[in-house]
């Protein structure tokens, strides 16, 4: 079950774990922007190295970047070869009926996948360092302007930051009617298509209840202590921006305007 | 000056969606301020669907509950909650910080406290429940009696007047429960203080100034334990039986032997028994 979150936070002390939520996210998506604009080759390194920067400051070992990648692997090669066969150009090495290998295709092939390996390894950087509920505390921060447009953005911040931490618990959950119903002889793993499909019929089910029991309880027990709405509540966790978090935004927009003329 | 109840219930019944049978039926009583009050009753007699009325979780079809005096409504309830606070049977989903220390606070944060008194508040909290030390640890990864604490906790950072504890030490040891008890009894010595404990243990029930027992959505009696525990015949209709030493004497005044007509706890009964033997 551990596999489907991908790139779980990985508890540590180090520079990147210790930097504001807010300037993670912020950088996060300014790097998703700014790799749409680069041209040639040395800006993927230029970038290329400023993510190697940030996976040497976390002191997280590599490995657990390359889980981050897998469950996008496939996503990752159909992209690519979609742009291998069917970009066509000037100078073509290969051709079958429709399918073309041009120079050109070549290069946007690696771009496109230069792309996702980048922006994989940055968000997957950012979740790595990062506790689930700072970065919803982060989030809440970015979108108070929306409360320009009556977005109720401290209930939003409440949902998604409980949801976050309802994961592991529905997790646990799932694992447990699953030996529950293993135990009773539902076979999971085998069968065709249609028999495993339907085999997680008996799975849903109990675990849609318990989630609503779970609800109930959280509910009733959220109320009992005051909890109205997002309104006049005061807060007991903040997020401080310093020093170096300013410095690591500076650099990185110096850096990404360098790439970008 | 008659005072006032902290809390009357009259006339309350309540019957849950699609239940055949109310879980409380017309039930009324009143609790005295600044007591010890316990609640028994067998599994399903309503004791805690009777707790949740107090502060308006769940509202009832008839009947009023006042709070200090004060009629429970949907202007005064959110005044309510603030001030009696709920230590829930199950303590699992019963968290809302992601750290035990964020959980502590959700209350006082929902009550809009300064984050500085926030601060202090919920070391000293933690400290008195003696979880000051797993302050940033996940909730979900205590153990059963380490989140009763926890839950404790996060009432007693509220300073409610009014503390329920459903079956709330049920999960911890010997040690831990006792604990429990005297910082409950600290507490009410130090100030103006109520505890509502629904327990399954007489003898936890025995330390109560008032016992109810709830049988069936009605209230069936209430005393001081002297005079209650001393009913075995209606005690054992309903399910419960006396705590031990009450036992004891039982049966030494069946044997013969002279021993005074209430309710004994175990130091007393250890007394009349030596003191008996002097006198012969
Ligand atoms: N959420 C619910 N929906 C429907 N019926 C309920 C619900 N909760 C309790 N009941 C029913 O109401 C009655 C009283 O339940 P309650 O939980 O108040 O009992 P209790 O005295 O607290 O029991 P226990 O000692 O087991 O905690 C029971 O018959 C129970 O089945
Ligand atoms: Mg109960």
């Amino acid at each position: 079950m551990d596999k489907l979150i991908f790139g779980r936070y990985y508890p540590g002390d180090s520079f990147v774990h210790r930097l504001d939520p807010r300037l993670k996210l912020i950088v996060n998506i300014l790097f998703i922007v700014v790799i749409f604009f680069l041209k040639n080759w040395y800006d993927y390194l230029i970038l290329g190295s400023v993510v190697l920067l940030g996976v040497i400051f976390s002191g997280v070992s590599i490995r657990f970047f390359l889980k981050g990648l897998r469950p996008m692997l496939w996503l990752i090669l159909f992209t690519v070869i979609l742009q291998l066969f069917f970009t066509s150009g000037e100078t073509v090495y290969w051709q079958w009926g429709w399918l073309v290998i041009s120079r050109e295709g070549l290069i946007n092939a690696t771009y496109i996948a230069l792309r996702f390996l980048l922006i994989i390894f940055m968000s997957t950087l950012l979740t790595l360092t990062t506790q689930p509920l700072a970065i919803a505390d982060g989030l809440e921060y970015l979108i108070r302007p929306l409360k320009a447009i009556k977005l109720p953005v401290n209930d939003v911040a409440l949902m998604l930051s409980i949801a976050l931490r309802f994961v592991p618990k529905l997790m646990d959950e799932t694992t447990k009617i699953m030996n529950a119903q293993r135990a009773r002889g539902v076979d999971f793993n085998n069968g065709s298509l249609f028999k495993r499909v339907k085999a997680l019929i008996p799975l849903l089910i109990p675990l849609m209840m318990s989630s609503l029991d779970i609800a109930t309880d959280l509910t009733t027990a959220m109320i009992s202590r005051g909890y109205r709405d997002g309104e006049g509540r005061s807060r007991f966790r903040i997020l401080k921006w310093r020093q170096r978090d300013s410095w690591t935004l500076l650099g990185f927009v110096i850096v990404s305007i360098a790439v970008m003329i | 000056m008659k005072l006032t109840p902290i809390i009357e219930v009259r006339d309350v019944t309540y019957r849950y969606p699609y239940a055949e049978q109310p879980a409380l039926d017309q039930i009324s009583l009143q609790m005295m301020p600044n007591q010890w009050i316990a609640i028994v009753g067998h599994n399903g007699s309503g004791k805690s669907t009777l707790a949740k009325t107090f502060n308006g979780l769940i509202e009832p079809q008839s009947g009023e509950i006042y709070f200090d005096g004060q009629l429970l409504t949907e202007e005064t309830v959110w005044d309510v909650r603030g001030q009696l606070g709920i230590v829930f049977q199950n303590p699992d989903n019963q968290f809302v910080g992601a750290t035990v220390a964020d959980d502590v606070a959700f209350g006082m944060e929902n009550n809009g406290i300064p984050r500085d008194e926030m601060l202090v508040r919920v070391e000293a909290a933690l400290r008195q429940v003696r979880m000051w030390d797993y302050r940033h640890q996940e909730p979900a990864r205590l153990s059963g009696g380490q989140k009763q604490r926890v839950a404790l906790a996060g009432v007693l950072a509220q300073r409610p007047k009014v503390i329920i504890l459903d079956e709330a030490t049920s999960m911890l040891d010997p040690q831990g429960r006792s604990e429990i008890i005297d910082l409950m009894s600290q507490l009410r010595a130090a100030g103006d203080f109520t505890i509502i404990s629904i327990t399954h243990d007489v003898d936890e029930a025995a330390l109560a100034d008032q016992i109810f027992l709830i049988d069936d959505g009605h209230l069936i009696m209430q005393g001081a334990p002297d005079e209650f525990f001393a009913k075995s015949d209606e005690l054992h209709d309903h399910g419960l039986i006396e705590p031990l030493s009450e036992q004891i004497r039982g049966k030494l005044v069946a044997s013969g032997i002279n021993l005074s007509n209430k309710y004994l706890d175990e130091n007393q009964l250890v007394d009349e028994l030596w003191t008996l033997h002097l006198n012969m």
